[in-house]
């Protein structure tokens, strides 16, 4: 009877011991999982260090978690005015009347990973970096200003910034520059990275970032993933996740796979069309749609193709385009048209819808290309295209297919993303596909680019040829660049206003490119993740503070 | 000298004129096929000041024997982290050593466990279908073999990442483990790590997510290992010894494993070096459809960003894997089978 006592005794303490560590076990998953938030991309991070950012991709990926701007968009509104920017490193800013410059009061709370306190002088430092060439030659690299320097051009170069005390510190300008703050609140051009870190890893810094957000850097093994470590000691409100890890895929059928299978919680603003209306109905899956209008796709036409350097040859491929179809085939139903490369949707009034003056009408194209003398067939064009989404492919058969029908010869040039950029800046096409991501919320940001004489596009609308008046821009030269200086410049709301609708209507009389569909991008989480709100500004500036997850 | 040992010192020797011809194949290729890294890298609406400055950093503007004789110093002397464009990579900076020895380690391992999944399956497979020629199960493994010979890589790999990932949700889909689950990184090699860790459940994380992708790359060296397991073992089967040893009333295992076996073995031994070092070069397609971290998709970023010290770097790293692994092999089969003479 004693024996027996003794061995349920013994039973009972183990099963109690077993029971005991199964629940620790248990608890310990649960707290893995939920303070674990996985992130795929299909885009490989490049840097993360802001002097070597070659785009906005780089800034999402992980760079809003570790690096915090001087000024952010509010959540509520979606594309901010400049004066909707609330304050984040900075506690206040003024511009000069000049409008040369901006002061920022920082606020003196805030310190980076390393413990190092952020300043005036860090944000000094910061500039001097990115806009000289001394670090670069220090490490004998070779170049004079950080890799992407066109977002930087509005500073002054030799003196981007100035402290006047610890907490105050002027931005310098080399001209007026109406959406600075749009700037500021929307890309990496205040990503302040630690000096002591910088000091102490040189040109490894890229690896051993450090900056002042709500987490820091953990590790990095590209290919892989990016780790990220909730920061305890942040300044604001300290993020519900622990660790956040930004995963790599190659292929966005696997990425998508992955989040069917649970293996990651966030698709981050990538979604084949083909996949979405699946991805819709899976009961264990959100889909929220973003803010698409910052995606701009167009076809580019060439003026220097002696044929569609004619004015009527391009009103009728544009005419020859029918974009509802295009929407609802191409995308499934998931885009909706463009008419504008200043988006309505994403900027209201500022939008005016030109190519609405060229609606659908196949018959009208044919008469024109008859009026300008051309025979069907008689016109041979190559449309150049890349992979830049997984519709791309659908979308340029059904646009062959609207030119051939009108009586032009398309053929479809599918090249590798390097090669067609470079054919593109070289000016070697007769068409290609051109898809424009806005870095912030700003109508001026696009124009600037497609129509100034240092533009993207100035390779094929007569600015680098000598070309008599009447191709491309060569004529209005001078108009447009007295537009853009006000749409870049002014600080009178209806003056830049005025300029703006006026440079969109002299793109669509020109018919330089033609806007296509507004592609929508989406956040795709699984449904145990809550939070994820999109702070305005740029469409994938969330607050991973407040993202947390469930069991 | 030993003809073994005249061996390894001519074939040594010979890799370096092979290396010294793909390095110069690959540069010129390179700079000669469409593509600009600098467009590539930094988008095209880069102004044309910068797009000089940086064609300048990294000696684009010289000629191109000028370019490729600053490469050559770089690689004579040991340079491999120089500072001319041949030697660091465009993208991170780093030398271009360090970016293959980061990544070397998982391909390394995925082929280690592809190999040693196809050696074993495909030997045991062949001697099965050997010793039951025409038989209802030689017929099957055939039918096997047929299916795995015909269907390509890339679509094997996704059929089975959506059944058994996505739909019957047994195995992950992509990855070499859980992002919930951390190890520190010793070898590179994530399994090995796993194990170094002693952590249980990384263990079996990073075994349940290496079963689809070796499975995969498995697959066609199985077919090809047992093929020719196959043919040998049938082949020796018949040979007058082997009725000898049967005569003699040996078991029939025993005749099977003992004799017959080890002779074909010889053959097979050759085809499985081969399958090895083409396991190596062979990862791109699958660490890029389950989203490995290894050499393969270190190559194929770089040839897709127009990375050229990489690219250089990772073909010629190739090329060397290879030579090691036939030279591996040669050695192998002079010291098992003694009548084999150099």
């Amino acid at each position: 009877m004693l024996l027996g006592a003794v061995l349920l005794l013994i039973t009972i303490s183990i099963s109690s011991y077993w029971y005991y560590q199964q629940e620790q076990q248990r608890a310990a998953a649960i707290e893995r999982m939920t303070g674990t938030l996985t992130v795929g991309s299909t885009v490989e991070l490049a840097a993360c260090d802001p002097y070597l950012f070659t785009g906005y991709w780089c800034w999402i990926l992980g760079g809003t978690a570790i690096y915090e701007p001087l000024v952010k968009g509010s959540p509520e509104i979606i594309y901010p005015k400049p004066e909707d920017y609330r304050p984040w490193l900075a506690e206040s800013w003024t511009m000069a009347n000049d409008g040369l410059s901006y002061t920022f009061k920082l606020r003196k709370d805030v310190k980076f990973h390393d413990g190092t306190p952020f300043n005036a002088s860090c944000v000094a430092f910061h500039m001097k970096r990115i806009m000289t060439d001394e670090w670069a030659k220090k490490y004998g690299l070779g170049w004079k200003k950080a890799w992407n320097g066109y977002l930087y051009d509005c500073l002054d170069d030799n003196n981007p910034a100035t402290v006047i005390d610890n907490y105050t510190v002027k931005l310098n300008l080399k001209y007026k520059f109406a959406p600075f703050i749009a700037n500021i609140g929307s890309t990496w051009l205040t990503a302040f990275e630690s000096p002591t870190a910088v000091a102490k890893w040189g040109p490894e810094y890229n690896f051993h970032p450090v900056g002042t957000g709500p987490f820091k850097f953990v590790s990095w093994e590209r290919g892989k993933e990016l780790v990220l470590q909730r920061n305890d000691q942040y300044w604001g409100n300290k993020p519900k996740i622990k660790t956040m890890v930004w995963r790599t895929f190659k292929d966005i059928s696997a990425m998508t796979m992955a989040l069917e299978n649970g293996e990651i919680d966030v698709t981050y603003a990538e979604a084949s069309v083909a996949d979405l209306p699946r991805l819709t109905k899976n009961p264990k899956l959100t889909v929220n749609q973003g803010h698409g209008d910052i995606n701009v796709p167009q076809v580019i036409i060439n003026y220097r193709n002696k044929d569609l350097g004619n004015p009527k040859v391009r009103q009728a491929i544009a005419q020859a385009i029918d974009r509802e179809q295009l929407c609802k085939v191409a995308y499934k139903g998931f885009a909706t048209p463009l008419y504008s490369v200043v988006p309505k949707s994403m900027f209201g009034d500022w939008s005016v819808d030109v190519f609405k003056n060229y609606p659908y009408d196949p018959e009208k194209a044919k008469q024109l290309l008859a009026e300008a003398g051309y025979k069907p067939g008689q016109i041979k064009v190559k449309y150049v295209i890349y992979m830049a989404h997984p519709s791309i492919m659908d979308e340029a058969v059904m646009i062959k297919d609207y030119l051939d029908k009108i009586g032009i010869d398309c053929e479809l040039d599918l090249r590798d993303t390097t090669v067609a950029k470079s054919m593109r800046r070289e000016g070697l096409f007769d068409m290609v596909w051109f898809g424009w991501v806005y870095d912030y919320p700003d109508a001026e940001n696009e124009l600037t680019y497609a129509m100034s004489y240092q533009g993207q596009l100035s390779s094929c609308i007569g600015y680098t040829q000598n070309l008599t008046s009447g191709w491309g821009y060569a004529d209005q030269r001078d108009r447009i660049g007295k537009l853009l200086a006000i749409a870049q410049g002014s600080t009178n709301y209806n003056e830049r206003l005025s300029a703006v609708r006026t440079l969109q209507e002299i793109y669509g009389e020109h018919i330089v490119g033609i806007p296509l569909a507004a592609i929508p991008t989406y956040l795709i989480y699984q449904n145990n993740v809550h939070g994820l709100v999109l702070t305005g500004g740029i469409r994938w500036a969330i607050d991973w503070t407040v993202v947390y997850k469930t069991a | 000298m030993s003809s073994i040992r005249r061996f390894a010192i001519t074939r040594l020797l010979l890799t370096i004129p092979m290396v010294f011809f793909l390095l110069t194949l690959i540069f010129v290729t390179m700079r000669i096929i469409p593509g600009d890294p600098i467009s590539a890298l930094l988008g095209e609406h880069i102004p044309e000041e910068y797009y000089q400055q940086y064609r300048v950093s990294f000696g684009f503007d010289k000629p191109i024997y000028v370019q490729y004789i600053d490469f050559l110093m770089d690689v004579l002397q040991f340079r491999l982290g120089g500072s001319s464009a041949g030697t660091r990579s465009f993208i991170t900076n780093r030398p271009v050593v360090v970016e293959i020895l980061e990544r070397w380690p998982q391909t390394l391992e995925l082929s280690l466990l592809s190999i040693v999944l196809a050696v074993v399956v495909g030997l045991a497979t062949g001697i099965v279908s050997a010793t039951h020629v025409g038989k209802k199960v030689d017929r099957i493994i055939g039918l096997g073999s047929l299916f795995g010979y015909s269907l390509p890589l890339f679509w094997t790999a996704m059929i089975m990442q959506l059944v058994l990932g996505v739909w019957l949700k047994i195995l992950p889909v992509a990855g070499n483990s859980d992002a919930a689950i951390r190890f520190a990184r010793v070898t590179g090699m994530p399994l090995l790590d796993a194990f170094l860790s002693g952590d249980i459940e990384a263990i079996s994380s990073v075994a349940r997510h290496y079963v689809l992708p070796v499975i995969s790359m498995a697959y066609f060296s199985i077919v090809t290992i047992q093929r020719i397991a196959r043919t040998e073992m049938v082949r020796t089967l018949h040979e007058d010894y082997i009725m000898t040893a049967r005569a003699k009333g040996l078991r029939e295992n025993m005749v099977v494993y003992k004799h017959a076996f080890r002779n074909a073995l010889l053959p097979t031994l050759t085809i499985i070096g081969i399958q090895f070092a083409g396991l190596l070069g062979g990862t791109i397609v699958t660490e890029t459809v389950f989203s490995l971290p290894g050499l393969g998709r270190l190559t194929m970023d770089s040839i897709l960003w127009r990375d050229f010290p990489t690219i250089q770097g990772c073909v010629v790293f190739y090329a060397l894997i290879v030579g090691i692994c036939s030279f591996i092999v040669d050695l192998a089969y002079a010291l098992i089978d003694p009548r084999v003479r150099f």
